[in-house]
Parts: structure tokens; C-alpha cells; sequence
């Protein structure tokens, strides 16, 4: 490595640590030192841009003019209530995670999420005898066992990470590329959690603000980049198969999609989610009692079933698949992204065999690394 | 054609077709479909339809109230399928139709009119489930292949299921397109079915993933470039039935009234007579009474969805 790279390497290591070492982080390796914003080391050249929460939003002050964005209202749970009543909540909310904190003191003990109910869901159907099907009640306590406190990240997908208000955008960009995290809270000097920045918003912002940090970059093709991630990495299920067996698959790879490819030729069909899993609550109105319209055994369904009943609850169809060319420049991917709000896109040859995955955590990974 | 008479009195008792007389009478249709252009010109007086959706009862009901084929001239404007309890029912009666007054009726290709979408939003599953097999969905989505994407009333009313492209500037642009294909996901032909209109100016990227959203300028100058006077188009929910957009110069139709047998929404169908002129004839959803679910009908969503 070259003295520069090194040297940005070494900036870039101290500001995660520094970023690291702030309010409320819980990770039992690193001492707890609060430190004090003023203190963080000034922001390089092209890295002035920070994000503050300002005026209940996320707003970016750099040199180049900036755009507000949705307030993004935080919904919170406190860990008496049952994992149920979480997943209830993530799903009528339409968030994908939200933080846990004692009733009593107020503290936060982590982040609860999709990926967590996945998991313990298929944690469950493992332990169900198939022969027994008939005599499981499909109520919600077969599957979300146990307590809200200990299904937080029991995936380790999303562990409670906070930083304090004023963070340098490209370090947050660092963090969640390097320690793989999906959304990152920010706190403000009370150590409240006053809003989440998640790999949607920041691509969001990417995708406005094209020209920085990386402007060339853009139209790099995502071959190029060596973005794709080849066939054999795309966890896919054929599309006569249960849905169980694509949850268990994404549980199984640690990824938060499955493709579904055509049992005969192995084209792309389509693509079942984490957040498909909201099909188990039903589509009872406000007034229905949730707990008794959920249903296990939906989970026994075939996959394309299940994905239909997922569809069909948006009144807006939208096409089967989201799929790009290993040809498609990152800059289209990035606009991909921003206008669908999906999680990653697949790669698809002109035959419509899937090649590859890209992530929103590959996208944001590539950006740090390669803007210098 | 005595055939499809018996066909057509069949189908409008919602009984179904046996496999071989679907296979015969989409073959039959896709001969006719060759020789339309990829942009139908149509004569006024003519009745647009918007979304059906398989609901077919609602079909029914708009021939009720908007006037049977072939006294009516008809024009719709896509999904026919998904959704709907009774997407074979609508598919083949509106195909034997086509084929019985191929002059009284012109029949638009929407976005839901393909082997990918009909594979997710319930056609393919319906016809497994009437059928044993998927045979009969092929022979529908070749006859899908064969639809015309566009029509202009009396040369002045451009009609299309989702709306324009950033690629089309020229109505003859759209007659270069090879149309017998499934839909590709990018370009002229996707734009044409998915696209919506907006707020805001010019082409921007649809949420949708599909299409794209266009603004009041995009209207105005293909409308004047072409020398027409508005757009009619579906593809989007209307809960009074229709929208008027951009001044009039646009106009949604949405005839699935009830949409998803939830909305609670009405419908309308959209008659234009021999000047032109614009009505908006709104409808409910066909009464309870109307709607017998015949004997063996297996159920569209199965249990553990519900």
C-alpha cells in the first residue's frame, strides 16, 4: 500500500474509533469514554459533509447544496412487551427495525428487526415435527418465543450502534461498510435516540448528490466495480418449493433475500424478502385482534403462493423482478435504489439467468474505498 | 362463427371452456391480432374500458350499462387478468368476443398481460387450479403477445394502457416496435404499459421500477407534435372511477369497481360519441344477487392467507 492509502487508511481507522467510543455504544470490547462532538477530529478536504438531525430531520451540511429529506420519526418498544407485539409493529408501521430500551431506566438494550423475527421463526420450524403439522395452533407463541430483550439481534444483523448528532457523513458511510451494519442510530446530548440513518437514506442522498463524492465513479459499470457477486453466491430456492425452505435459505446464507428461479431452465421468477414474512399477520383490518389472524402455516405454503398473498396486498403492482445488467453503471443502481426503496437488486444475464446480487451495503462500501 | 356464438352464450352463464376450444379460438384469434398495428386506429363512437381484473361480473355489468357487443363499439385498455376471482371467465369471453366482431371490438395490452406478472398476481394459479394444468395460461399469453399497445379515436385521442415514453416523440415510433414478445422490462414497450403521470415536468424514474412518470409538459408537446388532443389512458386506481389530469389534456378510466373486492371504490367506463365528446359513465360493483359463484369454483386465496 502506498504512504497516502496508508495514511488515509490510519484517518480513516481513528474517526471509526473515535465514532466508535461516542454515546451509547454497546459493544463490551470498547471501554465506554464519552467524548464530546467538539472533539472529533476536523473532517477532511472532501469529507466535510456531516449529518445532523435538525429541525426533526436528517439534513447533510456540506459545500454543496443540500437536500431536506423525510422526517424520519423514530417508533420505539420497550422490552416488556412481547416479541409479537414487535413484529406488530414493524409491520403496521411498515419499518424494518426499531430500538428496544428498559421501561425502567430508559436505557437502550438493542435493536429489534425483521431479520431477528426470521430467524426465530425458522429456529421454531425446525423444532416442529412435520408429522405434526395438524396439531400446531399456528398462534403466535409457537413461534416468537422467548423475550424481546433476547430476540434483539439474535440474527447480528443489526446491533445497536449510535452515533452523536454532527457525524461526518463519509465516516458513517465507513462504519456501516465495515462493520457490515444496515442503519445506525443517532442520539442526541440527552443520549436519546432521535433518528435512524439507514443504507436507504444514504443511498437516497447519493443518488441527488451524484457528482460527490465520487463523480467518475458513477458511471463505472458495476462488472467494473466488481459489485457482482458471481452465480453461485445468489441464494435461490426453485419456485416449487415451500416458502419455509426460502426463509430458512436466507437464515442459512445470512443474507435478507431469496430468488426464485424457474424450476426448469433457472431463470429469474422473482424475489421473496424478509419483509414478505408480514404475510404470517394477516390482512385483518385495525379493529381485528392480529394474534388470532396469524398464521403459522402459511410458512407450509408453496413459495410462489406465499409471495403472491405478499403482492397482492399493495394495491400497486409492481414487476416481478428488479434486475439489472452486469453493463448497468453503478450511477444506475444507485437511482434503482432511490426511486424503489428495495434492499438489493439481482443481476441477470440477457437470458435472465441470475449472475449476481447487489446489495445497498455494497453500494455504500464502494463509495469510501474509491473516492479518494 | 356459430361455434363462438355457443362460446360466447356459455361464457356469459360463467361457464368455462373446455381446454381444446380455448386452444382453438386463441389460435383463431392471434390470426386476427396479426393484422393490427401496433397503434389501432379507431372510429368514434367507441366506449373505453379501463382495468377489468378478472373481475368478471363487473364486466358483465358493464355491458349492461354501457351496451352489448357489437352494438356498442368497444375499446379496452388492458388487464384483463390477476386480481380477480374470474380472471379465465373475463380472458375468454372478451378474446371470443375479438374473434366473433373483430371490428367492434379492439383489445389494448396492459401490463398485467404478460408470463411474469400473471405468474405472481394470481392468472397462472387460477388456471392451474381450473384446469390441472398451465396449458391453457400459455395459450393466453401467446395471444397476449399479439395485442396491439396503443389506439387513436377518429385520429385525435391517443389511448394506451400506462402513458408515454421519454424514447417516443412521434406516434410512428411506436408503430417501429417489434410487439410480439413478453414485455421487456426497460424501454419503448415497458413505458407504454407501466408508466404514470405527475406533478412533476418531464420524465423521471416511477417508483415502480417499471416506466417511467411523466409530467404535463411531456403531454402537451407529444399531443402537439402528433396533432392530437388528448390522452386516455388506465393502470392506476380511481376511487370516483376516473381522474381528469394536466388540464384535461389527460384522463385515467378504471372500470374495476369494488377493486380487489375491497376498495370499496366505483368504476366508470368512458363513452365518446361521434364529436368527441367525453362522458364518464360511473358504475358500482354488480349487486350481491348478481353474483353467483358457480358450483365447483374453487377459491381464488387459500385458507391460511385469509
Amino acid at each position: 500500500m502506498s504512504e497516502d492509502a496508508n495514511s488515509n487508511s490510519l484517518i480513516a481507522l481513528n474517526i471509526l474509533r473515535l465514532v466508535e467510543s461516542a454515546y451509547h455504544i454497546h459493544d463490551p470490547e470498547i471501554e465506554d469514554s464519552p467524548i464530546s462532538v467538539s472533539q472529533l477530529p476536523p473532517a477532511g478536504a472532501s469529507e466535510d459533509a456531516r449529518i445532523y438531525r435538525y429541525l426533526g430531520r436528517f439534513q447533510i451540511f456540506a459545500t454543496s447544496s443540500d437536500l431536506p429529506f423525510e422526517p424520519n420519526t423514530v417508533i420505539e418498544i420497550t422490552s416488556d412487551r412481547s416479541v409479537f407485539d414487535a413484529f406488530d409493529l414493524l409491520v403496521h408501521h411498515n419499518v424494518l427495525s426499531m430500538p428496544i430500551r428498559d421501561p425502567q431506566s430508559g436505557a437502550y438494550l438493542g435493536l429489534i428487526d425483521m431479520v431477528d423475527l426470521v430467524h426465530l421463526a425458522m429456529t421454531s420450524f425446525d423444532q416442529a415435527k412435520l408429522t405434526d403439522l395438524a396439531s400446531l395452533t399456528g398462534s403466535a407463541d409457537s413461534i416468537f418465543v422467548g423475550s424481546l430483550a433476547d430476540a434483539a439481534n439474535i440474527s447480528s444483523f443489526n446491533p445497536f450502534v449510535a452515533v452523536p448528532n454532527g457525524v461526518a457523513l463519509l465516516a458513517v458511510m465507513r462504519l456501516l461498510g465495515e462493520r457490515g451494519l444496515r442503519r445506525i442510530c443517532v442520539t442526541d446530548n440527552d443520549g436519546q435516540v432521535t433518528g435512524i440513518i439507514s443504507q436507504s437514506w444514504l443511498v437516497r442522498w447519493l443518488n441527488i448528490h451524484k457528482l460527490a463524492p465520487g463523480a467518475d465513479l458513477m458511471n463505472a459499470t458495476v462488472a467494473d466495480l466488481a459489485l457482482v457477486s458471481g452465480p453461485d453466491l445468489v441464494v435461490s430456492v426453485p419456485d416449487n418449493a415451500l416458502a419455509a425452505d426460502a426463509f430458512k435459505a436466507m437464515v442459512d446464507n445470512g443474507v435478507t433475500s431469496c430468488a426464485i428461479v424457474d424450476s426448469n431452465d433457472g431463470t429469474l421468477v422473482t424475489v421473496v424478502s424478509v419483509r414478505d414474512l408480514k404475510v404470517l399477520r394477516g390482512s385483518g383490518t385495525e379493529e381485528t385482534d392480529h394474534q388470532q389472524s396469524f398464521s403459522f402455516t402459511a410458512l407450509f405454503a408453496p413459495i410462489m403462493d406465499f409471495v403472491s398473498a405478499s403482492r397482492m396486498q399493495n394495491l400497486v403492482t409492481f414487476p416481478a423482478v428488479v434486475g439489472v445488467r452486469p453493463t448497468a453503471t453503478l450511477g444506475t443502481v444507485i437511482a434503482k435504489f432511490a426511486s424503489t426503496g428495495l434492499h438489493r437488486v439481482f443481476v441477470v444475464d440477457d437470458k435472465r439467468m441470475p449472475v449476481g446480487v447487489i446489495s445497498l451495503g455494497d453500494v455504500i462500501r464502494t463509495i469510501p474505498t474509491r473516492s479518494q | 362463427m356459430d361455434d363462438v356464438d355457443k362460446c360466447l352464450e356459455k361464457l356469459k352463464r360463467c361457464e368455462l371452456l373446455s381446454q381444446a376450444t380455448i386452444k382453438d379460438i386463441c389460435t383463431r384469434v392471434i390470426d386476427v391480432l396479426l393484422d393490427e398495428s401496433n397503434v389501432c386506429e379507431v372510429d368514434a363512437p367507441v366506449t373505453v374500458v379501463g382495468d377489468v381484473h378478472g373481475q368478471f361480473y363487473d364486466l358483465l355489468e358493464i355491458f349492461q350499462i354501457g351496451g352489448e357487443c357489437p352494438d356498442t363499439r368497444y375499446l379496452f385498455l388492458g388487464d384483463y387478468v390477476d386480481r380477480g376471482h374470474f380472471n379465465l371467465e373475463t380472458i375468454t369471453l372478451l378474446t371470443c368476443l375479438k374473434l366473433r366482431w373483430p371490428d367492434r371490438i379492439t383489445l389494448l395490452r396492459g401490463n398485467h398481460e404478460s408470463r411474469q406478472i400473471t405468474q405472481v398476481y394470481g392468472f397462472y394459479k387460477e388456471v392451474v387450479q381450473k384446469y390441472g394444468s398451465a396449458d391453457v395460461w400459455s395459450y393466453f399469453c401467446e395471444v397476449f403477445d399479439y395485442l396491439p399497445l396503443s389506439a387513436i379515436i377518429a385520429g385525435k385521442i391517443f389511448c394506451v394502457h400506462g402513458g408515454l415514453s421519454p424514447a417516443v416523440l412521434s406516434v410512428d415510433q411506436i408503430k417501429l416496435i417489434d410487439r410480439f414478445r413478453e414485455p421487456p422490462s426497460e424501454g419503448v414497450f415497458a413505458d407504454l404499459l407501466w408508466s404514470d403521470p405527475s406533478d412533476r415536468d418531464g420524465f423521471n424514474l416511477s417508483q415502480r421500477n417499471a416506466g417511467h412518470l411523466f409530467g404535463k409538459d411531456t403531454v402537451e408537446r407529444f399531443l402537439h407534435v402528433n396533432g392530437l388532443s388528448t390522452v386516455l389512458r388506465a393502470h392506476q386506481l380511481c376511487m370516483e372511477g376516473y381522474q381528469i389530469h394536466f388540464d384535461g389534456l389527460l384522463a385515467t378510466v378504471w372500470s374495476a369497481p369494488n377493486y380487489c373486492y375491497r376498495c370499496g371504490n366505483v368504476a366508470s367506463i368512458c363513452e365518446i360519441d361521434a364529436s368527441l365528446n367525453r362522458e364518464f359513465n360511473v358504475f358500482s360493483a354488480a349487486p350481491e344477487d348478481r353474483r353467483e359463484v358457480p358450483s365447483g369454483q374453487a377459491k381464488q386465496v387459500p385458507d391460511y392467507f385469509l
